[in-house]
């Protein structure tokens, strides 16, 4: 094994040793691409386009390897970043925000299929009611619009992107709702348990 | 805006689960590899990591591609 310092040093080298250690880099993370996306039918020239971009982003972030692990655990999740945003933005392409939220668009390995209906219980549908008031007054437009596009399945960063911002954004917008409606229940006396139990079928 | 029953359904057991992460998905990033390596090892996870695991289990996107990174850890040298 190569170690971790001596990867960057090489990386950081000038001539020979650089593209020698470039090299041996993209071959490791060809390797791990193919096998990580073997069930979504990537090829090779899919993992060598994806190398040859995370090699970029790789080496333009030498500077921020602490080396807390190995250089090429590191690597090789920049990598898979790198591989699963191309997915996601081939997969979404054509795809604006409006049809995700009004579920015209086909969804990205979510599997939904679950369509509540009348069977519902009288319990879990003033659940759903009370939700929908607190979606309305507590969570801004923005909030609102993030939460229906997830849930339409679309990825965080597709959303980001349809949004002109960027993934950590939209992130904190999602996370900020999900605690706000979960402190609307708890002011309203609704537990998050007892959320937990009624949509259970219990309570 | 209008949401779906089985959309309010999905969006209630999010509410429920829902906790504080101070944690995004850069910040995730950055730790991910190492998170990664403890867990192969089967070590306990360290008191730092409980960021990186609060953050895999509120962000949809970040445990996917954690999925599909520990797929290609199985073809590194980790001796």
């Amino acid at each position: 094994m190569v170690a971790s310092m001596n990867w960057v040093e090489r990386l950081n080298a000038e001539g020979e040793t650089r593209e020698e250690a470039i090299s041996q880099l993209r071959v490791i993370l060809v390797r791990g691409i193919l096998k990580s996306f073997a069930s979504r039918g990537v090829d090779n020239a899919f993992a060598e386009d994806i190398a040859q971009d995370a090699l970029l982003r790789i080496l333009n972030s030498l500077d921020s390897f602490e080396g807390r692990s190995r250089f090429t655990t590191w690597a090789m999740a920049i990598a898979v970043r790198t591989a699963v945003s191309e997915l996601r933005r081939r997969h979404f392409r054509d795809v604006s925000l409006e049809q995700v939220i009004h579920g015209e668009n086909n969804t990205l390995d979510l599997g939904e299929t679950d369509v509540r209906s009348a069977e519902d219980s009288i319990d879990r549908q003033a659940l759903y009611d009370q939700l929908r008031e607190h979606i309305e007054t507590d969570l801004t437009e923005k909030q609102k619009t993030v939460i229906q596009a997830l849930l339409g399945g679309m990825p965080v960063e597709n959303i980001a992107d349809r949004m002109g911002t960027n993934r950590n954004a939209v992130y904190k917008m999602m996370h900020d709702a999900r605690l706000k409606l979960k402190q609307s229940f708890e002011s309203s006396g609704v537990s998050p348990e007892e959320i937990q139990s009624i949509l259970a079928g219990g309570a | 805006m209008t949401f779906s029953n089985d959309k309010l359904h999905r969006l209630l057991e999010m509410v429920a689960e829902a906790k504080e992460d101070l944690m995004d998905c850069d910040g995730c990033l950055e730790h991910i590899a190492h998170y990664a390596e403890v867990h192969l090892q089967g070590l306990s996870p360290r008191e730092k990591f409980a960021e990186v695991k609060l953050h895999l289990q509120s962000c949809p996107c970040c445990k996917d591609e954690f999925e599909y990174f520990m797929q290609a850890m199985q073809t590194l040298d980790l001796e």
